[in-house]
Parts: C-alpha cells; structure tokens; sequence
C-alpha cells in the first residue's frame, strides 16, 4: 500500500482471463430477428433501428426485451443514449419533432402507433427524473394529481395514502400532508415523486438517474426502495454510477457514443445482460474498454 | 502516517506580505467609488423633486370632499374630481378585463404550443414593437375603429385605447414568467399523463402566478395615468357616468383641463387629482412588488 499514493482497487472485469479478452467483439453484440413477432413476454420489446431530433439522428440500433419485474439499469458515457431511450418508452422526447425507424412494443402494440395516446400511455409508463421535481402544491395534492387528471374512479385519500407507504415517506409526512411539497427534504422530494409516478400503477418505471442530486443516505433510501418495488414494477434505471448499477440492478444495457457514424455522433445499445455477467464478463470489447476506464 | 512524512519533503516558501499600501490604483478606485455615488444621487434627483412637490404643492390644496365632488365651472368655488376616479378606475377596469385575459393567453401560446417557431417569433416581435408604440396612435387608432363606429366618445373606447398599451407589456411580462418556470415541472406533470392544457392550467401557470401579477400591475399603473389616449376616446365629462357608451372624467384629462386654468380653484383641484394619481400608481407599484417579493 504505501508503494504509491493512489491506491487501485482492481476492478471486476479487470479478472478476465487474456484468453477472453482475446474473443472479445469489436463492436455491438446485440441483433434480433425482424421476422419474429413482438415480444409479449417481457415488459418493453425495443425495436428502434434509428431514432432522430429533427433532422440529426441521436440513436441507432436499440434493440432489447425489458424483462418484467426485474431492474434494468442502462449505463455509458454522457451523451450516448441512455436518457434518449428513456424517454421512448413514454415518448417524453420533445426536442423538437422526433422520428422513430423500428417500434417500441408494449403488450405487444406499437407505442409509436397512430392510435396510441400518449396520455395513456404515460398513465402506464409513470417516470421519476434527475432533479426531484415536485409541484408547488401540497404533499397530498402532489401524490393526488395524476389521480385527479385521469378521472381515477376510486378512494382518492387511500390510494395517496397507499403510494406514498410504497415510497416509504408515510412516516415522514403524514402529520403534514398539507405543507408544500417543496418544504421536503431533497431526498424526501424525489420520494415524494416516486409516490406521486407510482399512484397511478404503472407497469413499468422510468428513472432517468433518480440519485445524481442526493447525498448519500438518500441515495440509499432510493435504492432500497427500488429493489421493493420491482416486485410491484418494472423498473428501467438510467445511472452514470457502476456501483449504483451492480448493486440495484438485475440487468445491465451498455450503450456506447458511436463518433464515427457518416451522420454524425449516435448513441447504440452495445450488450445487455445479466449485471454480474456485463460487469465481469463482457462480450464487447466496446463494454470491457469502458469498464476498464480506458474509453469512453 | 502519510501526511506526516511528506510534509517534511516540502521546501520553505517566502514570506508573503499582507499588509496594505496606498498606490494610484488604490486611491483611483476610491475616487471612481465616489463619482458612481454622486451619479446616483444625481439620478434620483428629478423623481425625489417630482414627488415632493406633487406631494408639497397638492397636500397644501387638497380637502377631503374633493375625492367625492363633481368639478366646477368656469370661476366657481368648491367642487372635486370624484366623477375621474370612477372614470380612471372605470377605464383601467375595462382595459384590463380586454388585455389581462388576452396578453396571458398569447404569452401562454408562445411559450407552451408554438416555442422556437416562426410564429412564436413573429407575435413576440410584434409585441415588442407595440410596447413602443406612442401612446396618441392607440388613442387614434381606437377613436378610427371604435368611436367612428359607435358615433360618440365613450368609456369602452377610452379602456379599449387603454388595453392597446396594456396588451404588449402583459404579453412580454407574462412570457418571460412562464419561461421562467422550469421544465422539469411540465416534464413532470406530463409525465403523468397530462394534456399541455391541463399542464398550462393546474401546474405552469400557477406556479408563476406571482410574476404575472406582477406585470399586470405595471401595465395597469402605466395605462392609469395615460392622458393622450384618453383624449381621443373617452375625453371629458362633467357629470357622474351611469354607462359605458357616454364619455367620462378622468384624472389625468382633469389635470389636463385645469392646470391650464386662469382660475385658482380649478389649480387647486389640478395639483390635488396629481396627489391622488401618483399615490395611485405608487400603490399599484408597491403592491406588485409585495407580491413579487412574497415568492
């Protein structure tokens, strides 16, 4: 230890033997047979061949079936996707007019269909984000709101009160339920935002880096409270944090910034697998060079 | 254990001195400080002169039964301007029932259905162009549509005239809250299902209704004390109004009218209607900063 300063921990991958670092593959190591009919199975079948802002293309060849109840966590450099593709499933893209080659198959049905409505849709596809962003009004308001918009027919009282124990806030609030949702705590409020995304029930939970504006203990809190709700939820996690991902989620998809595209740069889904198996034993060699630190 | 040994491998550094020495750029800097402090005093010098002696000369001539006479004639005694009150605050009313709900509604339509586009950029330039209009075109352009078409000069004309001045000021007011308001708000309610104008109405809106307080009372405190418009619109009248078809008072036409008077009466109710629309428009103000600063 006292040789040099820095001291390096070994990293996972860094086991491989020579042998498979030798059979690694440069490039992307997923495909999927256009043939076959969408994926009923899993929560998500993701088909985009291309995803386009405008004119300018910022994703390629994502192609993933989202396993139900389970945490999958997308991983990679800035700017290569990740948040993009987040968005797809709950078609929350809006820079400007957005095209999507390939579908997103949910039960089945096409979410970039004619017929869909994306009021629906996000009523099944709820969404936590970066900053916490609760609303100006009270903590019950917050929590009741997305009930209120879609015309919920039930308790409204006991349905909060039920989304907001799942987020493990009851506790915290409930002695003021009435108090603006901006007195909380920043790790209070992003709870407070996973009760208000899971009031409605969604299926499927996106969390575009819930943690990146907590401290510590908050993030934890969150992460706990991950692994409880994907026995209710599936949960897609965007994370710039390795170890957030091996310790939340079941399954990791790395997407990597391809710079040399004749389009220019373009994010891509490079390997998606079961998290222990990305994080020690890569396919890609695109994969084993992020993980070693070596690109980006 | 580290720290202590590596701390003996540094070489000494020379002493550093803090203490303070006069110098040209020292003393340059005060002088400068001292000029911008003049400057500003210099600045403020006409408002504080204006208030004090609107304030000075119309306390010395005001009396309370002012607020609630009807003006005199020609060489008279007695007599107030309590008919212009109700027809400033008549005017100010209809102008702002017309621009509030109109301005707001385009700034929302800029900022939540057609951000970026050609539109979007075309209303918000013509707006700003619209803010500088003189304030004597709306009045002649509202006494060509209105008081042309309606054969008689009138309270609607006069808050219509008004409302034109208004418009554009609540417009690039109100666009610059909702812009303000961040987007992970509308992300978030969205996110949740919602339509843009549900979005618009229970979250964006509410959420910078302070600002937009805000700029409709400044377009209001600005549109209260108008003469120009008023002029071509609503010009004068001697008597209480009973409807918004028949022409009326106001404050600043009353003060028109009489500060140019031979008569001492008709001066004393002049520099009194001063007193009482400043302290208008300063309310107005004082307000619309309580409110702003209460968020």
């Amino acid at each position: 230890m006292s040789e040099s300063a820095v001291t390096h921990q070994k990293r996972d991958v860094e086991n491989m033997s020579d042998a498979s670092v030798a059979n690694l593959i440069e490039g992307p190591v997923l495909e999927y047979d256009k043939s076959k009919p969408p994926c009923t199975e899993s929560a998500f079948d993701t088909r985009i061949e291309r995803f386009y802002y405008g004119k300018s293309k910022a994703l390629k060849h994502v192609y993933v079936k989202i396993p139900r109840g389970k945490i999958t966590a997308f991983i990679g450099p800035s700017g290569c996707g990740k948040s993009t593709t987040l968005r797809c499933y709950n078609r929350l893209n809006h820079e400007g007019h957005t095209t999507v080659d390939g579908g997103v198959y949910l039960d089945g049905k096409d979410i970039y269909a004619k017929s869909v409505s994306k009021r629906l849709l996000r009523y099944h596809v709820g969404m936590v984000f970066q900053q916490p962003n609760p609303f100006h009004f009270s903590i019950y308001d917050n929590v009741a709101y997305p009930l209120k918009l879609n015309g919920y027919q039930g308790s409204i009282p006991d349905r909060v009160e039920e989304s907001i124990r799942s987020a493990n806030l009851w506790d915290e609030v409930k002695d003021k339920l009435q108090d603006s949702g901006l007195s909380l705590s920043g790790g209070q409020q992003q709870r407070l935002c996973i009760a208000r995304a899971v009031a409605t029930k969604p299926r499927i939970l996106l969390m575009d880096e819930p943690c990146s504006a907590l401290d510590p203990i908050s993030t934890l809190k969150v992460e706990e409270l991950m692994a409880e709700l994907k026995k209710k939820f599936t949960i897609i996690v965007v994370t710039h944090n390795m170890e957030q991902a091996k310790r939340a989620a079941d399954l990791v998809a790395y997407f990597y910034v391809d710079r040399e595209d004749p389009d220019g740069a373009c994010g891509q889904l490079v390997e998606f697998g079961e998290t222990m198996q990305v994080m020690t034993n890569p396919k890609s060699a695109y994969t084993y060079r992020y993980l070693t630190g070596r690109a980006a | 254990m580290s720290q202590t040994t590596t701390s003996s491998h540094l070489d000494p550094l020379p002493p550093i001195d803090l203490e303070s020495k006069t110098s040209f750029r020292g003393s340059f800097s005060t002088g400068m400080d001292i000029l911008v402090a003049l400057l500003t005093i210099l600045a403020t010098v006409p408002l504080f002169s204006l208030l004090y002696m609107v304030i000075y000369k119309g306390l010395s001539r005001f009396r309370f039964d002012m607020l609630w006479e009807l003006p005199p004639g020609a060489g008279m005694e007695g007599g107030g301007f309590g008919n212009a009150i109700v027809g400033t605050l008549a005017l100010v009313a209809i102008a702002a029932a017309v621009s509030v709900p109109l301005g707001i509604l385009t700034a929302v339509f800029l900022t939540e259905y057609a951000r970026g586009s050609k539109i979007a950029q075309g209303i918000r330039f013509a707006s700003k162009i619209l803010s500088g209009l003189p304030s004597i075109l709306a009045g002649v352009f509202i006494y060509a549509v209105v008081v042309l078409a309606l054969g008689s000069f009138s309270v609607l004309a006069g808050g219509l005239a008004l409302a034109v001045l208004m418009l554009p000021i609540i417009v690039l007011s109100a666009e610059e809250a909702l812009l303000r308001v961040p987007r992970t708000l509308r992300d978030a309610s969205t996110g949740l299902g919602a339509t843009t104008s549900q979005t618009v109405l229970r979250v964006t809106l509410p959420a910078c209704a302070p600002s937009l307080i805000t700029g409709v009372m400044l377009a209001v405190a600005r549109a209260a004390g108008e003469t120009a418009p008023v002029m071509f619109t609503a010009l004068f009248s001697d008597y209480w109004i009973s409807s918004l078809f028949e022409q009326t008072a106001s404050l600043s036409m009353i003060i028109y009218n009489f500060a140019g008077m031979p008569f001492e009466n008709m001066l004393d109710i002049a520099w009194s209607a001063s007193l009482v629309l400043i302290l208008l428009v300063l309310a107005t103000n004082i307000v619309s900063h309580l409110i702003a600063a209460r968020k």
